[in-house]
C-alpha cells in the first residue's frame, strides 16, 4: 500500500481541486460558488489546500525527495509537465484566494486562467500514466477519461458542497452528467483490464456503485426534492470521494501492486 | 564523427540455455545493489519461465535474456523528468546520472523493456551500462557476455562493418525485440 499511497493521494487531492475549480467556472461562469459571503474565499482556499496536500504526497513517492526541483528539467516529460501545471494552478489559487477575500467575490479572469491550468494538470496527469508502456494496466487510452472525468465528477460534488441553494440545480445536473460520464470511463477501463488479463471486476464494480452510482442517484433524488439539501450535498461529496479512491486504488494496484 | 562507436549486442536464443549465469554474473560483478537487477531471463514465447510451450510432440523450452536495449531513441531519456537518464553519443550507451536522479521510477514505467531498476539502497534508478566503466574501459566485453557458457551473447561495435554484431544485423539474421515501440534498440535477437 505504501507503494501506491503517494500516487493515490496526489491524484485524488490535486484532481479533486482541479476538477472542482473547472466545474465551478464552467457551471457558474466564473462567478464563484458563494457570492459575497464570508465563505466565498473558502472555495479557492480549499482547492489550494487540496493541491498542496497532493503535491506533498508526491514527495513521498520520490526516492530522493530533496532533489524534487530536478524533476522539472525536462519539458518533454509528463512528470515535469505535471510540475509546471501544478505550480501554475497553485499560483492562480493563491491569487484567487487573496483577491476573493479582499473583494468579497472572485475575479472572473483569474477563474478562467485557473481553469486552463486545472485542465492542463488533469490532462498531463492522465497522459503520464498512458505513457507507461511497461505497465499494460496503465498503457491505455482509457486512462485519460478515467482520470479527467473522475476529477470533474468528484469536483462537481465538491462545488455542490460549497454552493448556495440558488446555485444548486445546475450543479446537481452537472453531478448527474458527470456521474454518467465517469461511470462509462470506469467501465471502459474495466474492459481494458480484462483485455490484458487483470481481474479488477469486484473492486471496480464496488467503486462504480459507490462513486457514480450513489452520486448520480442522490443528485437525481435531490432534484426531485425528496432529500434535505444539506444532507444531499454532503452525501454526494462523500460518495464521489470514496468512489474515486476505490477505483484509483484498483488502477494503481493493477500497475505496480500494493 | 567516424570515431563514434555504437555498442550493440546480439543474443542468440537458439544458444541460450536459460542458466541465468548472465544474471548472476551481472549482479555480483557489477555489485548491483539491493533488489535491483540489470539482467533477467524470460520465457521466449510463454508467460512462465522454465515452463515449455507448444504441444506434444514439439514442445519448446526457449529463453529471452533481457537487459537495457541502449536504444537510439530511448524512452527513458525522453520521459526522465530530471535529465538523469542520458545517452552518450560517443558510445550510444544509455546511463543514469545517480547524482541527478530523483528516484521517481518513471523511466522504468515508460521503457518498453522495463530495463531501469530501482536501487533500493541508494534510492535512485540503476541500469545496465554495458559495463562501460568496469569492462569496456579496459577493452573487455561486458560481464554477461564473458560469462555466458553457451556463447549466446555477441557484443561489438555496429559502426564497425567488420564486427560480428554488424554482420549478423546486416544479414538480417538478428532483429530487435518489439520494434513497434520505435525506440530503435541496440540489442538484437536471433
Amino acid at each position: 500500500m505504501m507503494e501506491i499511497l503517494p500516487l493515490l493521494v496526489f491524484t485524488t487531492c490535486s484532481g479533486l481541486a482541479a476538477g472542482a475549480y473547472a466545474v465551478d467556472t464552467l457551471c457558474l461562469s466564473g462567478h464563484g460558488t458563494v457570492k459575497g459571503g464570508p465563505k466565498s474565499w473558502f472555495f479557492p482556499l480549499t482547492c489550494l489546500i487540496l493541491l498542496a496536500v497532493g503535491l506533498l504526497a508526491t514527495l513521498m513517492h520520490l526516492g530522493q525527495p530533496l532533489r524534487f526541483i530536478n524533476g522539472m528539467a525536462n519539458p518533454g516529460s509528463m512528470i515535469s509537465q505535471e510540475s509546471y501545471w501544478a505550480i501554475a494552478f497553485g499560483v492562480v489559487l493563491v491569487v484567487d484566494t487573496v483577491l476573493t477575500k479582499m473583494k468579497g467575490e472572485p475575479n472572473r479572469i483569474v477563474r478562467w486562467v485557473g481553469t486552463v491550468a486545472a485542465f492542463g494538470l488533469m490532462i498531463v496527469t492522465s497522459i503520464a500514466y498512458f505513457d507507461a508502456v511497461w505497465l499494460p494496466a496503465w498503457n491505455t487510452a482509457a486512462a485519460l477519461p478515467f482520470f479527467v472525468l473522475g476529477d470533474l465528477a468528484a469536483g462537481a460534488a465538491l462545488v455542490l458542497f460549497f454552493a448556495g441553494e440558488e446555485q444548486a440545480s445546475p450543479l446537481y445536473r452537472a453531478c448527474i452528467a458527470g456521474a454518467i460520464a465517469w461511470g462509462v470511463s470506469i467501465v471502459a477501463y474495466w474492459l481494458h483490464l480484462g483485455s490484458v488479463g487483470i481481474d479488477g471486476a469486484v473492486p471496480l464494480c464496488l467503486g462504480l456503485i459507490v462513486g457514480p452510482g450513489v452520486m448520480g442517484a442522490l443528485s437525481a433524488v435531490r432534484l426531485a426534492g425528496k432529500v434535505d439539501a444539506k444532507m444531499a450535498a454532503i452525501a454526494v461529496l462523500v460518495a464521489a470521494v470514496i468512489g474515486l479512491v476505490i477505483v484509483r486504488i484498483v488502477f494503481f494496484a493493477s500497475g505496480v501492486g500494493f | 564523427m567516424a570515431d563514434n562507436k555504437h555498442y550493440a549486442m546480439v543474443i542468440d536464443t537458439d544458444h541460450c540455455v536459460g542458466c541465468q549465469t548472465c544474471t548472476v554474473s551481472c549482479k555480483i560483478s557489477n555489485e548491483v545493489p539491493g533488489t535491483a537487477r540489470w539482467n533477467r531471463v524470460e520465457s521466449l514465447d510463454g508467460d512462465v519461465l522454465y515452463q515449455p510451450t507448444g504441444t506434444f510432440p514439439a514442445p519448446v523450452l526457449a529463453f529471452r535474456p533481457m537487459l537495457c536495449n541502449h536504444c537510439e531513441d530511448p524512452a527513458c531519456v525522453a520521459h526522465c523528468p530530471s535529465g538523469a537518464m542520458q545517452k552518450d553519443e560517443q558510445t550510444s550507451i544509455v546511463s543514469v546520472d545517480k547524482e541527478r536522479c530523483i528516484g521517481c521510477g518513471y523511466c522504468g514505467w515508460t521503457c518498453p523493456y522495463g530495463a531501469p531498476s530501482m536501487d533500493d539502497v541508494n534510492h535512485v534508478m540503476s541500469k545496465c551500462d554495458f559495463c562501460a566503466s568496469t569492462r569496456l574501459s579496459r577493452d573487455a566485453e561486458p560481464f554477461c557476455v564473458a560469462s555466458c557458457p553457451a556463447n549466446a551473447r555477441i557484443f561489438g561495435d555496429l559502426n564497425d562493418p567488420e564486427s560480428e554484431v554488424s554482420k549478423l544485423v546486416q544479414k538480417e539474421k538478428a532483429s530487435a525485440y518489439q520494434p513497434e515501440h520505435g525506440t530503435h534498440p541496440s540489442v538484437y535477437y536471433i
